[in-house]
């Protein structure tokens, strides 16, 4: 099911990417260490590690927000350099826009790039209807987003990074601050819009269950400094639903993954600060 | 479990929000107690008329000022000179205010003189803007435009400062440049923030009007309540201080409902 990886050369590769931060004038602390990853057209890959372990660094790297200080990051064979629109991002905190409604909030990035693309208003309009529709937020079109809930909030940033058609989707943990209901409910949709688009897709989460329902393929990342240990096929049949999660399959995934983060976090631990 | 008093034990709930009939009613005892301790006082004969008037007293001045003394020219006077260096301050105030928020580069360079200058009492610069500006009109609308202008801009700067990294990083992502990220993103998520600010700013704009019309004036409602203060005519004062006490009202409504009209979207906290 999920695609081969040796097809063609990759949409992302990063190349022994390093960064340290300064930490209150003492010595630099390595966050991350000679990272290397690629990913694929139409992969669905997810970094998974514990907190502290850097993911969330590498992913804003990705995106273009904060340079790595060694290494290089190519996208389509260009070095990354600034945040494009080519690389779309969702945030764990709520970020829609609140001085504009749901549907100009999808339409912000189309707005912002009409002119670069050529794109009539018609069908900035179109495409903004349609992820609006797909994540289910039709009703609230109109809306600004003070009425809406958390999981809702999330839909409409989804729907805004993938109105803007980037070639790839970076989120990170955008579901870690819902509830366990509302996140299945996103899981399920996320899901869902991967195996209808086959949108390429990186995404960062310490949810282990989340990382084997969604994912192509995961990379896991061990702290101190943060690097990636394990690279996993998920191989699991698709579609995939809530009901994945009990299956053996599933456990072994499960049960090999927690192996990993608990080994490498305990031996951080012994020489960790 | 029920409780004796259920209206009681509701208002007493701290956070928990009251109707409007209730909000209305604890006005009018905020108002009638005011009134009636005023009242108990004058007409009870506790205090002097010398130095508290009875309250029809100063209604009775309240009217003659205006009818018969040519008090809404004074009313205009002040109103100009105030809304006048409101927005000077605010025009100069707001685009640095947001620059001081957004670019930590301003913020550097500014951060510490604002807080310099914002610590002198603009009265202790009247003086100075007296040399500089005579004591007419000019001279009051600086008074107030500096006072003013310090106030407002480090509200706005961290009213700007506020809107978060992530908001920012995400208009990037979706292909905002250092320009559109300004004019698309920051400025309007800024601006009901900024409208807030200016109202707190007009309240000020108000105490420094008076502290310039104390020093020197031959108009306007702070020179009424000097003179009114030289005669000892203390229902005068009274009546002055009544009047720029309703223009504050008045001014703090139309912030709100700029507030209300203008930026349907804005989450507006409730006891502000």
């Amino acid at each position: 099911m999920s695609r081969h990886p040796d097809a063609g050369p990759p949409i992302l590769s990063v190349r022994g990417v390093s960064k340290e931060f300064d930490a209150h004038g003492r010595k630099h602390i390595a966050a991350l260490s000679g990272i290397s990853l690629d990913v694929w057209q139409g992969e669905f890959v997810t970094i998974v590690g514990s907190s502290g372990c850097g993911k969330t660094t590498l992913l804003r790297m990705i995106a273009g927000l904060i340079r790595p200080t060694a290494g290089t990051i190519l996208m389509d064979g260009h070095e990354v350099d600034d945040p494009g629109p080519e690389r779309g991002m969702v945030f764990q905190a709520y970020t829609p826009f609140h001085w504009l409604s749901v549907r100009r909030n999808v339409e912000f990035g189309l707005r912002l790039t009409r002119k670069a693309k050529g794109l009539p208003p018609a069908e900035i309009a179109r495409r903004a209807e349609e992820w609006i529709a797909i994540v289910g937020l039709h009703e609230f079109a109109d809306v600004y987003p003070k009425v809406l809930s958390g999981g809702m909030r999330q839909r409409v940033a989804i729907a805004r990074a993938l109105a803007n058609d980037p070639e790839i989707l970076l989120l990170d943990e955008p579901f870690g601050a819902l509830d366990a209901q509302t996140r299945t409910a996103m899981q399920e949709l996320l899901v869902k819009i991967w195996e209808d688009t086959h949108k390429t897709i990186l995404f960062v989460t310490h949810d282990v269950d989340e990382a084997i329902l969604l994912s192509s393929r995961i990379l896991v990342m061990a702290p101190h400094p943060g690097r990636i240990v394990e690279e996993i096929a998920v191989s699991l049949p698709r579609p995939r639903t809530i009901d994945t999660l009990v299956t053996p399959e599933f456990l072994e995934f499960k049960r090999k993954i927690l192996g990993l983060i608990r080994e490498f976090s305990m031996a951080g631990r012994k020489c960790g600060p | 479990m029920k409780h004796r008093f259920p209206f009681l034990r509701d208002i007493t709930r701290p956070k928990e929000p009251v109707s409007r009939r209730v909000a209305l009613l604890a006005l009018w005892t905020t108002v009638a107690s005011f009134f009636g301790i005023w009242g108990l006082l004058t007409y009870g004969g506790y205090v002097g008329g010398i130095f508290l008037p009875k309250p029809h007293k100063v209604l009775v001045e309240l009217f003659n000022l205006f009818i018969h003394e040519g008090f809404l020219l004074d009313v205009w006077i002040s109103t100009s000179v105030v809304v006048t260096g409101f927005l000077i301050a605010s025009a100069a105030a707001i685009p640095l205010g947001m620059l001081m928020g957004s670019y930590k580069i301003v913020f550097a360079m500014a951060d510490i003189p604002v807080n310099f200058v914002r610590y002198i009492p603009v009265s202790g610069l009247i003086p100075l803007l007296i040399l500089w500006f005579g004591i007419d009109y000019a001279q009051k609308v600086a008074v107030i435009a500096i006072g003013t202008f310090f106030l407002e801009v480090l509200m706005i700067a961290d009213t700007s400062a506020a809107i978060t990294k992530e908001i920012v990083d995400t208009s990037y992502t979706l292909g905002a440049n250092r320009l559109t990220v300004l004019t698309k993103v920051l400025i309007p998520a800024a601006l009901p923030g900024v409208v807030d600010n200016l109202r707190i700013g007009m309240s000020g704009a108000w105490t420094y009007l008076v502290i310039a019309e104390l020093v020197a004036a031959d108009h306007g409602i702070g020179y009424r309540i000097l003179n009114a203060m030289r005669g000892l005519k203390v229902a005068e004062i009274f009546a002055g201080l009544l009047t720029i006490g309703l223009l504050g009202v008045l001014f703090a409504r139309l912030f709100k409902l700029i507030l209300t009209w203008g930026f349907p979207w804005y989450e507006q906290a409730e006891a502000r």
